[in-house]
């Protein structure tokens, strides 16, 4: 409701304006509820947080808090909400509809330069590991290497991400760049088939649809491309914007001790991560248990997050140098 | 009366257009949160005009852009409009027509109306290729329905004292279909696919959010990822101008083509 | 008769099942055999999880239809009654109708942050077109002849209003409430699949995509809200003509 007031004079805000004062006072609003500490200078500031979440394996902590009741521990009530993707999530987060998510560090540094909003990394999330984000081709494929996708059509889930920027880096040896290959957007559940079909060339998969292109449609892997320059890349974090921090900094410590928590449980044991994964999504236990997996790293570190921004400046994904160490709110040590 | 009617229809759009302005720049002078989704109406403007309309005069101004994006989604547009309009006069006429074919398909249509399309993307690629099949047949789907209800409506309240006489005159299935069915279920069938084709606007921007390598709802979806909002607002605003335009030329022919039919209609 | 109806309705149903069941299962269709989703559709509605999912979007719906119609109606009369008002706002009426209220998920999102009141606010954006435009029509089509003759016994324009426009409007507007009842389900569920959230069927939608039989746990979801959006549909129906029985059937 805050930007109300704001959105009034734009063309969205002239219809929503009345939208946007009937929902508030029609039943339409379901306003986060008790939100005010018990008492003042010790518990949370907030209690009951929303967390931006996708169905994949990265997101395996928060469901380990959440059941190993870690976050009730900190007196935390988190509601998990399904996000279509980082970009759009942070638009949600930056009017205050989502508290904290996991967000791609692409996605967040970009929307960081474009002034969308001014967020910070909390906790680290998820790192990529081999074959966890392979370029997959069909059986009878002809292409043999990175070399080969010039001129290709590369399925990516989201342009402009993780993806291009892992498969370009992939295929610089081999002197290609970001416009010799044709982009084509589309889910990671649709590329299998896509494949199969011979619409595109080759797709950028994870987890588990690696594993059901390989069962499904006898697809190999073209180029692993979290290895050389992108090998333990770091993928997501759990982040929050700059206000939020500042206004509730009890909240956030609480939710970086409930996490790191479950952070250091997904790392040390699999079976924890293969167990919670098909609460949270559609997966079986059988798929759950023999995909490849990344790392749950436990610290946040600028050196390793730097890593992403010199990368995506150095391939354009950036236009001008990022100093990730400001967008740093890790855990007080 | 009619200078007066443009006259107040003009001064409040440009009311409202001035409004926005100033909100927005001023929003922006402020340094407000959140102020970078709602660029200024004048750089929204200029937006449009780089992006699409700023190239040489022997191409009609448009430039590669546009050859990319606008093109490819009026071609799907228009495609998946005409087949949905043949399909559903030819099938609503039918149904219309023909009381006891129509009870054993109604459920199905009925059932088949309610799915909301962007649904069944994921059972159309699935089905369909990937790319303008796969999107050609979302549009189908989507905007089939009006124009289908909307001729078995009009084929069924065919007066039949039109049809007793053309019987009685001698005309064949055929004539009976164009020169009594047809212009008499005109009206319904028009209503029917104007609905149509506003909705395909809609259904052209939802089946290129998926697996699309061109088009205007591409366009939308990478700017909103790349945060280039001004980007966005242009490809919504070009969105707006070619509901206009579509609705005009669709007006225009609709008086013409209506007006024959009248005609058609006294001569029998 | 009815019984006759019914049996057709349900022979076309059983041989489009039957039809699909061939093609799917011969391959000549890329999709799970019509018989397995027809096996796993109950396992899905049994789902407590889909509840939750069928709740949110069903709340949206509701929320988003009310909200529509007690906005949209009386501006329809105004603007049916009023002339100069119509002619002031047409332009930019005519601007706001044909941008896909899809195509503004993202600045909505934004603007109302909260899940049930972004997918109101689209639903109430998309289903105003129909309302407004029904009831103008409505107002406009009054028998004039009507309204003098109360005018011409001393009534005043309230009563006019009440005893002649409102019921002549009446079938226009329920005509109204009809389709936006659709449109609110699409637009519910759409909204789900491009924002996200918490509940919905379009969140369970995108969810199954993480499922190795993705399309037919989505076909399941398919049949369901296409079953939902019949029922709403017949009731509005058999409403219309149970008030308006005696007028012609609007679309």
């Amino acid at each position: 409701m805050r930007y109300g007031a704001r959105g009034r004079g734009s063309i969205v805000g002239v219809a929503a304006a009345l939208v946007l004062t009937l929902t508030s006072c029609g039943g339409g609003g379901d306003d986060k509820p008790g939100s005010a500490a018990k008492e003042p200078g010790t518990g949370p500031e907030r209690t009951a947080i929303s967390v931006g979440m996708l169905p994949v394996p990265d997101v395996a902590p928060l469901y380990i808090a959440i059941q190993k009741g870690y976050f009730k521990a900190e007196g935390l009530t988190v509601t998990p909400e399904l996000m279509t993707g980082t970009a759009a999530a942070l638009t949600k987060q930056a009017g205050g509809g989502l508290d904290i998510i996991l967000g791609n560090y692409m996605s967040v540094f970009t929307a960081q330069e474009k002034g969308v909003g001014k967020f910070k990394y909390i906790a680290d999330g998820y790192q990529a590991g081999a074959n966890g984000f392979n370029v997959m081709v069909k059986a009878d494929s002809t292409l043999k290497s990175g070399a080969d996708l010039r001129g290709k059509k590369v399925a990516v889930n989201s342009i402009g991400n993780i993806g291009d920027l892992s498969v370009v880096s992939s295929i610089k040896s081999h002197g290609l760049g970001k416009g010799d290959v044709q982009w084509v957007e589309l889910p990671f559940p649709e590329q299998a088939k896509a494949l199969d079909e011979g619409r595109i060339d080759a797709g950028w998969l994870t987890e588990p649809f690696i594993t059901y292109a390989q069962k499904q449609f006898g697809a190999k892997t073209l180029i692993d491309t979290m290895s050389g320059a992108t090998k333990d890349f770091p993928i997501s974090g759990w982040s929050a914007t700059e206000k939020f921090i500042a206004e509730n900094p009890r909240t956030i410590a609480a939710f970086q001790r409930a996490i790191g928590k479950a952070q250091a449980e997904a790392a040390a044991d699999r079976e924890e991560v293969t167990k919670v994964v098909p609460t949270y999504t559609k997966m079986d236990k059988e798929t759950a248990a023999v995909i490849s997996l990344g790392a749950f790293p436990t610290s946040l570190s600028s050196t390793r997050l730097q890593r992403v921004a010199d990368l995506m400046l150095e391939l354009k994904f950036l236009s001008k140098p990022l100093d990730v160490s400001s967008m740093l709110a890790g855990p007080a040590q | 009366m009619r200078v007066l009617r443009w006259f107040l229809g003009l001064l409040v759009a440009a009311v409202v257009v001035l409004v926005w302005e100033r909100a927005t720049t001023w929003m922006r002078a402020a340094e407000i949160e959140g102020s970078v989704f709602f660029p200024p109406p004048s750089e929204i403007v200029s937006k449009l005009h780089t992006l699409w309309f700023s190239g040489p005069a022997d191409r009609l101004f448009l430039t590669d852009a546009a050859y990319a994006d606008l093109l490819p989604s009026m071609g799907r547009l228009l495609t998946g409009w005409s087949i949905a309009a043949v399909a559903g006069i030819l099938l609503g006429v039918a149904l219309g027509r023909s009381r006891t074919f129509s009870q054993y398909i109604d459920p199905l249509l009925q059932f088949g109306r309610a799915v909301p399309p962007p649904m069944l993307i994921t059972v159309f690629i699935a089905m369909f290729q990937m790319g303008t099949q796969m999107q050609l047949v979302t549009i189908v789907f989507g905007v089939i329905w009006p124009v289908l209800l909307n001729s078995v409506e009009g084929a069924r309240s065919v007066d039949a004292k039109f049809l007793d006489s053309a019987v009685v005159f001698g005309l064949t299935r055929v004539q009976r279909l164009t020169r009594v069915i047809l212009p008499a279920a005109a009206p319904k069938i028009s209503a029917g696919l104007r609905l149509s084709l506003s909705l395909a606007l809609i259904l052209m921007v939802i089946s290129e959010l998926v697996g699309s390598t061109d088009g205007i709802g591409r366009h939308l979806l990478l700017s909103q990822r790349r945060f280039e909002l001004a980007d966005m607002w242009a490809g919504i605003l070009l969105l707006g101008v070619l509901g206009i335009i579509l609705n005009a030329v669709f007006l225009a022919v609709e008086r013409r083509v209506l007006a024959w039919h009248r005609q058609a209609r006294q001569v029998i | 008769m009815i019984v006759a109806r019914l049996l057709r309705g349900a022979v076309g149903v059983a041989g489009f099942l039957g039809l699909a069941e061939v093609a799917t299962r011969t391959g000549f269709v890329n999709l799970p055999p019509v018989s397995d989703v027809l096996v796993k559709a109950p396992d899905v509605l049994l789902d407590p999880g889909f509840h939750a999912d069928v709740a949110a979007t069903m709340t949206a719906w509701a929320v988003g239809l009310a909200l529509a119609i007690v906005t949209a109606v009386p501006a329809g009369m105004v603007l049916g009654v009023l002339a100069p008002a119509e002619w002031a706002v047409r332009p930019v009426l005519e601007f706001l109708r044909p941008i896909p209220s899809v195509a503004l998920i993202p600045l909505v999102m934004l603007v109302l942050a909260d899940d049930l009141r972004v997918k109101v606010a689209i639903i109430v954006y998309a289903c105003t077109w129909p309302l407004l435009l029904n009831t103008m029509y409505g107002m406009r089509d009054v028998d004039p002849v009507a309204k003098e003759t109360l005018r011409s016994f001393g009534f005043g324009s309230l009563a006019v209003l009440g005893r002649v426009s409102l019921p002549s409007a009446a079938p226009f507007i329920a005509t109204g409430i009809r389709l936006s009842a659709s449109i609110a389900l699409i637009l519910a569920v759409s909204a789900e699949l491009l924002a996200g959230g918490q509940y919905g069927i379009g969140v369970y939608t995108v969810r199954a995509g993480t499922s190795a039989d993705n399309v037919a746990l989505i076909l399941c979801a398919v049949l369901w809200t296409g079953l939902i959006g019949l029922i709403i549909n017949t009731v509005l129906v058999r409403t219309e003509r149970w008030l308006f029985g005696w007028r012609e059937q609007l679309t």
